[in-house]
């Protein structure tokens, strides 16, 4: 490659590589192209450099393709996973997966029910009034619960109003739902008040979602299957996953997500107007991360 | 990811506009190592490139509905992360070009086998990086990919002229490496010397020690 550069003289300098470039691309005018094409015929090194150019673009042609590393579809699938579905109206504030697992264990605050000893634990209390307002007599309370319950592994646990609504969580509509969700708590009134206190011999899981297992129609109106969840699975789940300092949830319910069990969690955001909404495996049977979608919707 | 989705492109970006919400991830899924290529080649840095992708993807799942249909859904897709990666290194661009390791006595080039292709490969990964992002982006859509000038021109929203002077020079600037490579003994400053020399060293004879 010579270092000469006077494509207007090509029989007394050499071609660069520069000008063999622009001539193999056409960017040469008239002029400066029959000079370069001139001085080609007679100078074997030139020449030989030209003729680098197609072994070059042979080679980038060639190079082996890149697979994607596993790692990189993983995370990629999870940011895409955690975006809302497409609307027109598009409603739910999103944040990436990663971002709320992170937040989960550094935000102060999160976490459901905090015992007295520091041990969290979920005492799943079901509020069927969400799917049938109106039959005063199917709202449980955790100390109705309590007194019919059974609690066969004796821990004593704080309780937490939950509801098993079986509504069909979304992505487009979550910020409505959860808004009917933690809206509906109210009109059940004080006998959804968390009960909390390691004293209390509050129900077992076991018993309160058991007794609502029959089909049951949701807030949103659609027939879901009963649940087919461990309770006390899903307690341990929750418990673990959610850690412990004690905010109250604004809500919990059963429903699913994407056509799986799911339990809805709200806690109240930083901010009052939003709220931070997880969606948990209930079971925590998945293999991966319990946490199907984390989303911060407005109340 | 481990059903393919029979549908098309064009449909799946479709049902992802339409809400179903497992349409996008299978479109992106499907192409996802081309993708990976050209983010990998056009950024040079594979952090870079998973940003690059991942803020390219999720624009391209929320503007889904501004896709046309003038043009193929990979194009578009491959529009959006070449963008992503050239917005990513000019906001990097303070930081300053890392280059690869040297060439190490682990992986000499091998003089008997100079267009040993992962070799060769290597190389021109290498040299890539070196070449100014604008001139990179060009040839890796152009050369690497195999875009025509008008096609790369549209991904990279620039005049067609503008395509082929940036290939032009990335071009020049890799034709002396190659030349280099595929005759190692013979540095292009000294005129063609004896073929035995060429053949019983192992490296150039201007090589340093």
């Amino acid at each position: 490659m010579s270092q000469h550069h006077d494509p207007v003289h090509p029989d007394s300098d050499h071609l660069t590589a520069e000008v063999l470039a622009d001539l193999g691309m056409g960017l040469l005018d008239e002029t400066s192209a029959a000079h370069a094409e001139h001085h080609l015929t007679h100078c074997a090194d030139c020449a030989a450099l030209r003729d680098q150019f197609p072994a070059l673009v042979d080679a980038l042609a060639e190079l082996p393709s890149e697979q994607m590393p596993e790692q990189v579809w993983q995370r990629l699938s999870a940011a895409l996973a955690a975006e809302p579905v497409v609307t027109p109206e598009g409603s739910a504030t999103v944040v990436p997966l990663e971002a709320a697992r992170k937040r989960r264990w550094t935000r102060p605050g999160i976490g459901l029910v905090a015992g007295a000893a520091g041990v969290a634990l979920l005492g799943a209390i079901v509020v069927p009034s969400v799917m049938n307002s109106g039959n005063d007599s199917s709202v449980g309370t955790a100390s109705d619960t309590a007194a019919s319950g059974r609690a066969p592994n004796q821990v004593p646990m704080a309780a937490y109003a939950a509801t098993q609504s079986g509504t069909k969580y979304q992505e487009a509509a979550l910020d409505s739902q959860v808004t009917q969700l933690v809206e509906a708590r109210p009109r059940v009134n004080g006998d959804t008040e968390l009960v909390t206190g390691s004293g209390t011999p509050a129900a077992t899981p076991s018993e309160s979602i058991r007794a609502t297992t029959e089909p049951t129609e949701s807030a949103t109106g659609q027939k879901v299957a009963p649940m087919a969840t461990d309770p006390a699975a899903a307690q341990a789940c929750l418990v673990g996953y959610l850690q412990a300092p004690d905010v109250q949830p604004l809500a919990i319910d059963i429903g699913t997500w994407r056509g799986e069990p799911a339990a809805i969690i709200v806690l109240p955001n930083a901010d009052p107007e939003l709220a931070d909404v997880f969606v948990l495996d209930p079971t925590c049977a998945g293999p991966g991360d319990p946490l199907f979608y984390f989303a911060t919707v407005s109340r | 990811m481990t059903v393919e989705d029979p549908r098309p492109d064009a449909e799946l970006l479709a049902a992802h506009v339409s809400g179903d919400p497992t349409a996008f991830t299978s479109l992106v899924g499907r192409h996802r190592d081309r993708l990976w290529a050209v983010a990998l080649r056009t950024t040079g840095d594979p952090e870079d490139a998973a940003d690059a992708l991942q803020d390219a993807l999720l624009k391209a799942h929320r503007s889904a509905d501004s896709f046309r249909g003038d043009a193929q859904v990979t194009t578009w897709l491959h529009r959006i992360v070449v963008n992503a990666c050239l917005d990513r290194m000019r906001r990097a661009k303070s930081r300053p070009t890392v280059p690869l390791p040297e060439h190490d006595s682990a992986h000499p080039i091998e003089p008997s086998d100079p267009l040993g292709r992962r070799e060769l490969a290597w190389e021109i990964d290498r040299a890539l990086r070196t070449l100014p992002d604008d001139q990179r982006a060009a040839l890796v859509l152009i050369d690497v990919e195999g875009y025509s000038v008008e096609e790369a021109a549209q991904l990279l929203d620039i005049p067609t002229g503008t395509v082929k002077s940036r290939c032009a020079r990335a071009r020049a600037k890799l034709v002396p490496l190659l030349d280099h490579l595929r005759n190692p003994p013979e540095p292009d400053d000294v005129p063609v010397s004896d073929e035995r020399s060429a053949h019983l060293t192992d490296r150039p004879p201007g090589a340093q020690p």
